[in-house]
């Protein structure tokens, strides 16, 4: 390894001082940004490469899958603008799914960073933007041209100069132009500021080329991952997780390989890519995902960068659903790509049962699109999270957002900028799955328009996990199955019949969502009756619930456990 | 102001300080005692009757108490408040738990969460609701409350919070639940979202306002407790309490809006460091207070800190972002960081050095403490680098053990493969970075260059750390203002009166109504002296402060405007979409085109005249016996010499140390150097160069050597 330079102190002070530029970068975003979705949702992440596009550091708070898609994102950039043909004021930009982050509504912005009149580095940011053109309908889909405006490497800015002609062609292609065009105004001048930061940094130090310095901390990073490796038992692990597909529930096998002090995860028993619906990943979202379960698995305590991953090895076989080729429909990648998590963690239990965590209800980030009365247009995302997965540790948190490192969105603030009331946002009792240590609960979420005015609004919906059970580990059972349905006067759509998108009309019609519950984690019946009546007390569970934990309650609300009772699967609970 | 005497109180974790105050500052008394946990006010009241006494006085000469205390945080953390319900809108009694829903540290799959204060069984739904207009779609009905609350109050609960959707911008059914719970149930303290904290976001606001319920009767029942025994003692003064804002507000007030009391210890930390810099015409400083477990640091613009509207505080995960209990209230925007005198040195998985967040805390201390302590910690290293004197710690009050200090080091030393001696530098080197990084972000984040601001050093280690933390921040100087060791306590006694208002009234210059805007003034103004006069400030002193909370219409995130003083008409419009513009471009970039800026919420601070206090007048009290060392009086030269480590000098050298309260206006002193008083240490680094100025403050030139 090549540390000689540093020793054990400043490096500690270097490497810290490049994470709090990339910390300093992404409150930039968040501060400046204007859509529900980056600047509330916190959809976004950014960091600082070396100049050879990998890795040195991300902030705290990035969405995972993006510091992880960057690198990738910037090698393609760099392949199409080399370093030595760059010049400062660049801006570079693409939402190519295939070689950034999946699908096109995630952009990158990507800034050089110049000393001395050459590159040494870059700065990179990946944030969701809250439109990109194409069909709202995004379950119908064949082909990613239908799906949006595609952005291949491009520069956005020429020598600090924007590019008119790119600027124009996107705000003719985007709903609500005004709230993308600042969002990627955001990712520009926060990168500008931590381009500024690093060059300070360097000049500050006497630095006069990061590659030492990204080799070592590069290096560390490598080293502890293959630590971390090595202490698992070589072999072959295998796992599978269940997800939605599109109408058809589909599964996810992986197998994981470990040998000495590298890691391949191989999912070739994935379906073939669909033909419809956007559920399909690219290999780069793939990797991502794949890398980032690893690395919370791992060595989730140290600072991440490039070094992570060079021990970790993944492939799909091409044409598949994980690995999808060109034009196939991308954009609700996600609804297979959420499932890499629970299938690694399922394959890797009896290898690591203490840093396992069981299937957590998946999120759900509902775009509501449509016309106030004023004319005024809005497009505004609701973001709810459903129950954490248990772990060896402790009962899952009830609402909480992952795979994504995203927040919900205040009620407040989205009935503020839509003209939609939201009737309840609560926990669903039973909705948990009942383990030693039991699954978060999942949320209800209703929705109606404020006014009879008759505009359109067209909700986004794609609630995960509504037609599978993912069971928890060592003998958990699965949490409550996520539902959507939409009711008026007594009628009601549910579910798939809805097809991803809802059309509200009238204040009548009222939609609800329920996010799935988080899955337990060892067996019910050990789980102790003194947290079986907390749960009463508290209503996360009901009586009937109790059940599961082979408990019966008698007519003062004490729990008490008598014959081990039956598992009868999930509850099943009324729409509340 | 008279002759009248003045007292600062300050509770603090682990000890209570008191200053002493006559008239402008001519006389000085300190005094230090340990906190008493289980009934605070009695530390206080035996503390105010010591120091008293050894000036010959009694409670009926004082003019004047203004106290701060940890209370508020204290209950919290330990879960120590009222038996508190809620009552919110139907459908929304979970949103207290679920928080935002997000992970605060992305590849930490168990991460803790805090528990809410009031359990699921006691947040109650109420069906009423208010739309986005503030128009009642569905009202209360008043029976039904009643009823629900009678059940909670046979339960047991104490204290209720009310937090309806929306009542930021209609307050009608919050008020009306809150008057008939009051007539219903005298006893119950309630607390309604509307007047906690008036703001958009309902998360945010029902977590403060039921953390306003929880803590009021513990406060409530303090400050009566505490009254009363000031009242029998002969007390006629004022009584004021110090708010996390930095202001002192009556005891009335506190009463309704606990909440805002958090924790005042570090707020007069702060307040001593902008005091100093009026006096010493230094209108922008950094203050550094760095004391056993944290270290906090505060940028002070023109005199005045900045006030943040958000803080968590009984963080699960220490020092995470995310893992507290959220709070909207006005408080001193500091950053606290965990690097104090006891935070612990360790190799982390990579066999890279950290220092901290993990602290010894006074039990079993550092290693040298000898209290059964084995974890290196910062003191260790400063005992090892020679920079403590084991033998006058607290002036000899506490005698350290060096070998302990070593022992822990070398273990450390052997893990990481280098010396001993390497091994202390490391740790206080790192530590010393590790508060220059936090000083360097919190001052990036104002928009300010963290190299222009001397240090204000205070605290127990502060002295000891800033001139290292001024060297890798590249800033000029570090000042260390005379009783740096209980600054809170006095920071209290150079503050006004004052209290923050704020109203939520969004809307885009062309389309806002300047009338309406005056209107929400009239009415905070109105409020504001009601608020001072209860504090005994008359409407003739009273001073108003204005400002705006702005962004680019269609963003979620504010930068402060101020509001431009007289008449509110088109003038102000074009006068604030300029200062917006100019903040806007220094924080990030140039406003983009097409975007327009927008007023969210209008704020007022209403303050009361600043005490007049001249350190000019305090410094001859400073040489008085109050504060001087009997053992080192009239020693103007060295008082010994002891080795201590530079790497500038290429390891340990014979370093004269001096007794502070020896020194004179004028005296210059080259480093290295170690100047000591009872409370601290000051460190003078090998390129800086020691001043003695005219207010008695030590002032530290980095590299005036050179």
């Amino acid at each position: 390894m090549n540390d000689t330079k540093f020793d054990p102190v400043s490096l500690e002070i270097l490497w810290s001082r490049l994470i709090s530029v990339a910390e300093e970068c992404w409150i930039t975003i968040w501060r400046t940004a204007f859509s529900m979705i980056i600047g509330e949702a916190q959809d976004f992440g950014c960091e600082l490469l070396d100049a050879d596009g990998n890795t040195l550091a991300h902030s705290p708070r990035s969405m995972p899958v993006f510091n992880l898609t960057l690198p990738r994102a910037v090698h393609a950039l760099v392949e199409h603008y080399p370093a030595e043909t760059l010049e400062e004021g660049d801006v570079l930009i693409t939402n190519d799914p295939w070689i950034c982050a999946g699908h096109l509504f995630d952009v990158a912005v990507v800034t050089p960073v110049f000393r001395d009149g050459r590159v040494v580095g870059l700065v990179g940011s990946i944030a969701h933007c809250s439109d990109i053109g194409g069909t709202r309908d995004s379950l119908s889909a064949r082909e990613v041209y239908e799906e949006g405006l595609q952005i291949p490497p491009m520069k956005l800015y020429r020598s600090g100069e924007p590019n008119d002609d790119l600027f124009r062609m996107i705000r003719q292609n985007v709903r609500l132009a005004d709230m993308v065009i600042g969002d990627i105004q955001a990712q520009v001048s926060a990168n500008g500021l931590a381009a500024r930061r690093m060059v300070e940094f360097m000049r500050e130090y006497g630095i006069e080329d990061l590659s030492d310095l990204a080799h070592t901390v590069q290096d560390r990073t490598e080293r502890a991952m293959r630590d971390a490796i090595s202490a698992i038992p070589d072999g072959e692990y295998t796992g599978s997780a269940p997800f939605d597909g599109i109408g058809e529930p589909m599964e996810l096998p992986v197998c994981v390989r470990v040998r000495g002090e590298e890691i391949s995860v191989d999912w070739s028993g994935a379906p073939d890519q669909t033909e419809r619906g956007g559920i399909n990943c690219t290999l780069s979202y793939t990797t991502a995902h794949t890398a980032y379960t690893l690395k919370c698995l791992l060595t989730p305590e140290v600072p991440s960068n490039a070094g992570d991953f060079r021990p970790i090895h993944v492939s799909a076989p091409e044409g598949s659903i994980l690995n999808c080729t060109r034009p196939h429909a991308v954009n609700q990648r996600t609804m297979t790509g959420w499932s890499c998590a629970p299938a690694i963690f399922k394959a890797l239990a009896d290898a690591l049962p203490n840093r396992v965590q069981s299937f957590t209800g998946l999120p759900m980030g509902a775009g509501a699109y449509g016309r106030e009365a004023d004319g005024n247009t809005f497009n505004d995302h609701l973001f709810q999270g459903g129950g954490q997965g248990a772990s060896a540790a402790r009962d899952g948190k009830s609402a909480l957002l992952f795979p994504t490192s995203a927040a919900n969105t205040s009620i407040e603030m989205f009935e503020s900028r839509a003209p939609l009331l939201v009737e309840r946002k609560e926990l669903i009792p039973d909705s948990g799955g009942a383990g030693r240590h039991r699954g978060g609960l999942g949320q209800r979420v209703r929705v109606r328009k404020l006014h009879d005015d008759g505009e359109p609004v067209l909700m986004g919906l794609h609630p995960q996990g509504m037609l599978v059970d993912t069971p928890g580990l060592f003998g958990g059972r699965p949490g409550r199955r996520a539902r959507v349905r939409l009711d008026e006067d007594g009628d009601s759509i549910e579910g798939e019949e809805l097809g991803g998108l809802a059309e509200l009309r009238r204040a009548s019609q009222v939609l609800t969502v329920e996010i799935a519950g988080g899955s337990g984690y060892g067996d019910p019946a050990e789980r102790a009756i003194a947290e079986v009546q907390r749960d009463l007390d508290d209503g996360l569970i009901t009586a009937e619930g109790g059940a599961e934990y082979g408990c019966a309650v008698d007519g003062s609300g004490r729990a008490y456990r008598g014959r081990r009772v039956e598992n009868r699967g999930v509850s099943s609970e009324g729409w509340g | 102001m008279s002759r009248g005497y003045r007292v600062g109180v300050d509770i603090g974790g682990t000890f209570t300080d008191f200053v002493l105050l006559a008239g402008e500052a001519e006389d000085l008394r300190l005094h230090k005692r340990l906190t008493t946990p289980d009934d605070p006010a009695r530390g206080v009241m035996e503390g105010l009757q010591e120091i008293l006494r050894n000036a010959s006085l009694t409670l009926a000469d004082c003019e004047e108490i203004v106290h701060g205390t940890t209370l508020v945080t204290n209950a919290i953390i330990e879960r120590r408040g009222a038996e508190t319900a809620l009552l919110t809108t139907r459908g929304f009694r979970d949103v207290l738990e679920m928080g935002r829903e997000q992970r605060y540290d992305i590849y930490d799959l168990f991460l803790e969460y805090p528990e809410p204060l009031v359990p699921r069984r006691w947040r109650v739904e109420v069906d009423e609701r208010i739309t986005r207009e503030g128009e009642a779609l569905e009202e209360p009905d008043p029976g039904m409350v009643l009823e629900q609350v009678r059940n909670l109050v046979e339960e047991g609960v104490e204290a209720v919070a009310v937090c309806f959707l929306h009542s930021y911008r209609n307050p009608a059914h919050e008020q009306a639940v809150a008057e008939v719970l009051r007539s219903e149930f005298p006893r119950l303290s309630v607390s309604i979202s509307s007047e906690t904290v008036p703001e958009i976001r309902e998360f945010e606001r029902v977590s403060t306002t039921v953390a306003n319920a929880y803590v009021q009767p513990l406060v409530d029942r303090y400050l009566r407790r505490l009254e009363s025994a000031l009242e029998d003692g002969g007390f006629a003064g004022r009584f004021f309490l110090m708010q996390s804002s930095g202001g002192l507000a009556a005891a009335e007030t506190v009463r309704r809006f606990p909440v805002r009391l958090l924790e005042s210890g570090p707020a007069g930390g702060v307040l001593v460091a902008s005091f100093l810099g009026r006096e010493l015409d230094e209108p922008d400083v950094l203050s550094f207070d760095m004391g056993g477990t944290t270290a906090k640091l505060c940028l002070i613009l023109e005199n005045q800190p900045d006030l943040a509207s958000e803080i968590e505080v009984a963080r699960v995960h220490r020092f995470k972002k995310g893992s507290g209990v959220t709070l909207k209230a006005p408080v001193v925007d500091l950053m606290e960081i965990g690097a104090g005198g006891g935070s612990i040195a360790h190799p982390d998985q990579l066999g890279l050095l950290k220092v901290g967040p993990r602290s010894t805390g006074a039990a079993p201390g550092p290693a040298c403490y000898a209290l059964g302590g084995t974890e290196p910690a910062v003191t260790d290293a400063c005992v090892a680098l020679g920079y403590y004197d084991p033998d006058y710690f607290l002036g000899g009050e506490m005698v350290l053990e060096a070998s302990a200090a070593w022992s822990a080091l070398e273990l450390l030393a052997e893990t990481l493969g280098i010396t001993a001696t390497e091994a202390a530098w490391g740790v206080y080197s790192i530590v010393c970075e590790n508060m220059a990084s936090a000083a360097r972000i919190h001052v990036i984040e104002k928009g300010q260059d963290p190299r222009r601001f001397p240090l204000v050093a205070s605290g127990g280690a502060g002295p000891a750390h800033a001139a290292r933390v001024a060297r890798a921040l590249g800033a000029p100087e570090v000042v260390v203002p005379p009783v740096s060791g209980v600054a809170s306590a006095l920071g209290f006694l150079v503050t006004p009166a004052s209290f923050e208002f704020s109203r939520s009234y969004p809307a885009e210059f062309r389309s806002l109504s300047w009338g309406d805007v005056a209107d929400l003034y009239e009415q905070m103004e109105k409020r504001a002296g009601e608020t001072l006069r209860a504090s005994g400030v008359p409407a003739s002193e009273v001073s108003l402060e204005r400002w705006a909370e702005m962004r680019l219409s269609g963003q979620f995130h504010d930068i402060e405007v101020p509001v431009p003083r007289g008449a509110l008409d088109g003038g102000a419009s074009r006068e604030m979409a300029a200062a917006f513009e100019e903040r806007y471009a220094h924080l990030f970039h140039a406003v983009p085109p097409g975007y327009e800026p927008m007023v969210v919420n209008w704020r007022l601070r209403a303050f009361g005249p600043t005490p007049s206090i001249s350190l000019r007048e305090l410094a001859p009290s400073l040489t008085t016996r109050s504060l001087r060392d009997p053992d080192t009086e009239a020693q103007a030269s060295p008082k010994s010499l002891r080795k201590a480590y530079f790497p500038e000098a290429d390891g340990y050298v014979e370093t004269p140390v001096y007794a502070r309260y020896a020194l004179r206006e004028g005296d210059i002193i080259e480093g290295p150097a170690i100047v000591e008083e009872k409370e601290s240490t000051v460190l003078v680094n090998p390129e800086d160069v020691l001043r003695v100025d005219g207010l008695s403050n030590l002032r530290v030139k980095v590299g005036g050597k050179r």
